[in-house]
Parts: structure tokens; sequence; C-alpha cells
């Protein structure tokens, strides 16, 4: 039984369609018109526990209606979500125990009073026993560094600083889940590495299972085991990271930089004869593009050494960024197509 | 348990960082006391009673009510409809939503220690007032007793009918105008400017069929000893019939409401 279940999941949401001018407000009010947007649509996956699954997409994708699904405040419009078998917008506040949650861009702490009385608050509204609450309190305060600002009102807290409150707060109750939706958004490069360490430290140590939205692909390569990327409200892929770079973006590029410049052209000449997709001069480098399905590095290499000798040669592996990209530009290029 | 009144103890403290606001507030009232009760000697005219539709009723009680009904707003007001206006608009909402806890119960917490920080520092300089400016009396034990009865029915249904507009922007997102329109019915049909002593026998019927005139009407009376002890009793009696009724129609309207909500915002 998996802990997360999500079977043809729909949300369908209804906009009023607003009429320029003051003519056009004053027909509104009298007749007013609605437009109907599919925000997901009729999508299906499970998670087990363990896992730390990116949730994925470009913006307004489905992904935060997906999320807002699964902790249970908003209603599906068809379909059924199951989390640890709870139905979540049935079963609010049981449900509630069970997670924890961060939105990146609200904070869940009391605005007005300092971070250690919103975590104590957070005590009594879990009903969290002494020695756990001081055991988990201990442990986050060193790992997120929370010792500086803890007697801080958290309105007055930079958002590197209430994130990591915010972090705490959201598993001081040891939650089975944690969902995350975009926990780095606008953070600096240290911040970002030290929730991702406490992400992956928690996840290890009490095989918490974590479902989280970014877009930023280095959260993605250092925390998951496995993405589902969404667009239009539909998943588009499901599986782990290495398979999508294989599926999407297989594409390797080699620079080499030979000992002679007068070898270039004839290098390239010869590498024509190889299964490459792209061969190009670019400062006295050699660079090929080539597809890994097709043909390996070691092949081409071996092929270069055995004409030329070179000073140097590096290897650039495809970066997930550039995999996603492609993907969703190709996807929005087929719906294009479509209409 | 812990955690409401913890909750509560927030909500007060979160006020005192507003402390020029409290002043400015007590001024306000202080001043909009002053006038009320000048309108009304004007009003009078020199003479010490007019006749009404519960009988005579003198200047001095006439002072009195206008007293009470300002001491009153400052225990049972309440800025719910506001409050879950901007949740609902902000999607603040869900941060709400996702903790364990019951959001009714949240909201009354935070209501409770806004009015007993206005009970500290608003009521009691009235009621200083009330005493040595204008000679008020304390009623007979038994009708203090029941006016404080009352006066918690009173904040009882005060709170549910916020909550029940404020409720409302689940679907239409935005109520704050609705706070606007029940102010303006309350003191009508609730008779916190002009008592129903004094309205014409129509107005008394289509009232008689509301819930407003219980939340300030009521309780003034019973203070002033206007009411009999029957009468008191069936009064408090229609309070609890009010509260019940509405209490179902918020459990109902919440359970639809919360399936339309919308979440705003990223």
């Amino acid at each position: 039984m998996s802990l997360i279940s999500v079977n043809n999941l729909t949300k369908q949401f209804q906009r009023p369609i607003r009429q320029e001018g003051f003519t056009g407000a004053v027909k509104d009010l009298f007749h007013r018109q609605y437009e109907y947007k599919t925000a997901v649509n009729d999508i299906s996956f499970q998670i087990n526990q363990g896992e730390i699954v990116g949730y994925l997409g470009p913006n307004g994708a489905g992904k935060s209606t997906t999320i807002k699904m699964m902790v249970g405040i908003l209603v599906p419009t068809a379909g059924s979500v199951t989390v640890n078998e709870l139905i979540p917008y049935k079963n609010r506040k049981i449900h509630a125990k069970n997670i924890g949650v961060v939105f990146g861009q609200r904070t869940q702490l009391w605005w007005d009073i300092p971070v250690t009385e919103s975590l104590l608050l957070m005590k009594y509204m879990y009903k969290i026993p002494n020695d756990q609450y001081r055991k988990n309190i201990e442990l986050f305060s060193d790992i997120l560094d929370l010792h500086e600002f803890k007697n801080t009102a958290v309105r007055q807290l930079s958002l590197g600083q209430r994130m990591r409150a915010d972090l705490c707060a959201a598993l001081l109750h040891d939650p089975k889940i944690l969902f995350l939706d975009e926990p780095t958004i606008g953070l600096d490069v240290v911040v970002k590495e030290k929730i991702r360490e406490f992400i992956k430290e928690i996840n290890k140590v009490r095989q918490t299972t974590v479902v989280l939205t970014t877009h930023d692909m280095d959260d993605v390569e250092k925390l998951c085991s496995r993405v589902i990327v969404i667009d239009h409200g539909q998943i588009m892929y499901d599986g782990n990271i290495s398979h999508l770079k294989d599926k999407y973006g297989s594409d390797e590029i080699i620079t080499i930089e030979p000992e002679h410049n007068h070898d270039l052209i004839s290098l390239r000449d010869k590498l024509l004869s190889l299964n490459v997709m792209d061969t190009k001069i670019k400062d006295l480098k050699l660079q090929i593009t080539y597809n890994k399905g097709d043909i390996n590095s070691m092949q081409i290499l071996s092929k270069i050494m055995s004409e030329s000798s070179i000073i140097d040669f590096t290897i650039q592996p495809c970066e997930i960024d550039e995999v996603i990209r492609r993907m969703y530009t190709e996807n929005s290029l087929k719906g294009k197509l479509k209409i | 348990m812990k955690l409401y009144l913890r909750m509560l103890g927030n909500s007060y403290q979160q006020n005192i960082a507003y402390k020029a606001n409290v002043l400015m507030n007590l001024m306000g009232q202080i001043l909009g006391l002053f006038i009320q009760i000048s309108v009304w000697v004007a009003l009078y005219g020199g003479s010490q009673g007019v006749n009404s539709n519960i009988g005579f009723v003198s200047i001095q009680e006439m002072i009195y009510y206008v007293i009470l009904s300002t001491g009153i707003s400052m225990i049972i007001g309440n800025q719910v409809i506001e409050q879950m206006d901007g949740k609902i608009k902000s999607g603040i909402i869900a941060m709400d939503l996702i903790k364990p806890m019951n959001f009714f119960v949240n909201i009354l917490c935070e209501t409770l220690g806004n009015n007993f920080f206005r009970i500290t520092f608003q009521l009691t300089p009235l009621i200083l007032i009330g005493f040595f400016i204008f000679d008020m009396t304390i009623p007979s034990f038994t009708n203090m007793m029941l006016f404080i009865i009352s006066l918690i029915n009173s904040f009882i249904l005060n709170f549910i009918i916020s909550f029940i507009l404020g409720i409302i922007g689940f679907w239409y997102l935005s109520v704050w105008h609705f706070s606007r329109l029940l102010e303006d019915v309350v003191r009508l049909f609730g008779g916190i400017w002009i008592p129903l002593w004094f309205f014409p026998k129509s107005l008394v019927v289509v009232s008689s069929f509301l819930p407003f005139q219980y939340i300030y009407y009521v309780p003034i009376n019973i203070y002033l000893e206007k009411l009999s002890l029957n009468k008191s009793f069936e009064m408090l009696t229609s309070q609890y019939i009010w509260i019940l009724l509405l209490s179902g129609l918020t459990y109902v309207l919440w359970r639809k409401g919360i399936n339309s909500l919308v979440i705003q915002g990223g």
C-alpha cells in the first residue's frame, strides 16, 4: 500500500470573465459570465514511504493545486487523493497531524510573536510530548542555526531565517510526510545548501517522505530520487532522474584541444564517419555533440587519439536544467500545434 | 485548552504593541459618548422624561442607556468579518487550515484576547466616567446576575453572526462591506443609538423576529430594570434559541463553504 495515492485527480476552477471598461463592469453586475480552467487534469501517481519526490513543472502547470489537494485545503473536482489511508479534506484535523507543510511564500508562524513562542504554540497544537519537543528543538536548532534569531519576532526575520524557522516548525511533531512548496525560493546559496542538507538528513534518519515543488534544478539533483513532471495539468514524466536524462536529453558535448592547430580541420572531417550529431570549431578547440545512445565518449576519444595527439579534453554531461527546459518547450510547441 | 489560552494571551499582547491606537480609540469612544448624551439632552428639551411604548423614560435613564450601549460595544464588539475577509483574500487561511485546530475556536480566541484587552484599557475609563460624572447606579443583585448572563449571550450571538458573514467570503471573496451593513442593521434593530422604546409599532414587530435586539437592547433593559423577572427569563431563552439556530447555520455553511474554498495566490 503506497503512502500517497492519487487517482484520476482533477481540479477545475471557475473564474468570472471581467468585461472591459465601466459599461463592462455594469454588465458584469447583472449578467456575469464564467470561464472554467482545468488546473489539474486526470493525473494519477503513487508515492511510497521514504521517497523524496520532486514535483516539477513550469509556472501555472498545476503543481501547487495538486499539493493543496494533498494537504487537504482544496477539494478535488473529480478523482481521489488518499494520504496515509485518509482522505485529506474529509479528515482535515487528523490528517494535519500526519503531515508537515512549508509554503515558501507564506509563513505558518505567528507574525507578531518571537520564534520560540511560535514553536511553543506548535507544541501545544500538535500535543508534542516534552522530551520529544526538547530533543527536536535541540537537533533542528543546531542543523538550521536557529539560535541567532530565536527571540526575534517573526515579522523581523529575513526570508532565509523565516524559512528555516518554518521548516523547524513543520517538523517538530515528527510528521510522516513533508510537503514543501518551493522551499528555496529567493534564498541565497548558503541557506539553500543548509536547507537541502536538512531535508536529506530528516529523510535518511526518520524515513520521512518528502514531496517538493521547485524551480531550482539543483534542489532536484541533490535531493530527489524521483521526479514527476507536470504541465498543463497533465503528467509528462514520472520516474528517476537518470532515466529522464536518457529519455529527453542524452546529448553530451566533448571539447578537444589538439596539440597542433592544423589538425583541427582534418580531425573534424575524420569524425564525420562516426555517428555524431554535430562538430564545431571554436577558439581553436573542437566541439563534438553526440547522442549517448548512438556512441559513447570512449569510442570518440580513441578515434581522435589514434589520429593525432591532444593536450586536453572536457566532457560536458547534460544538465537536468537543459532537459527540463527542453521538455517544457517541446510540450508547449505540441500544445500550440494542437490548436 | 492550553493552546487556546496561549493564543488568547498572544492576541492580548499583540494589542499592547499598538499603544497609540488604543489611546486614540479610547478618545474617540468617549467623544462619541458625550456627543450622544448632548443630543439626547437637547431632544428632551428640559423635560424630566417622555412617554414611550414601555412607559415613562427619564433623561437620567436615557443617559445610562447611552453609557451602557457604549460599554457593551467594548465588551462584545469584534473584527471577525474583517479578519476573515483578509485571510480569505490573501490566501493566508491556508496556513490556518493545515494546522490541527478548529478554525472557529481559533478566531474566537483571538477575539477574546482583543476584547479582554479592550475591557482593561477602554472599559475601565468608561466605568469611571459613568459612575463619577453621571452618577450611575448598580441594579439589584438578581438583575446584575441576569445582566452578566445576557451579556455573555450577546457576545456569543454577535460573534456567531459575524462569523456567518465571514464564511460568505468563501463564495464571494470580498465581504468587508457586509461588516458595514451588519453594523448599521445592528445599530437600528439592536437599539444601539435609539432604544426600541421609541420605535413605531411596526418596527418593534419587525425587530422581534430578528436576533439583533438580543445583542444590545435586552442586556441594557435588564440592567435598567425595565423588564419583569418573567420577561427577563423569556428574553434569555430567546437568546439561547437564536444562538442554537445560528450555530446550526454556521455549521452547515462552514461545511459547504470549505468545499468551495479557493486558496488565492501561489
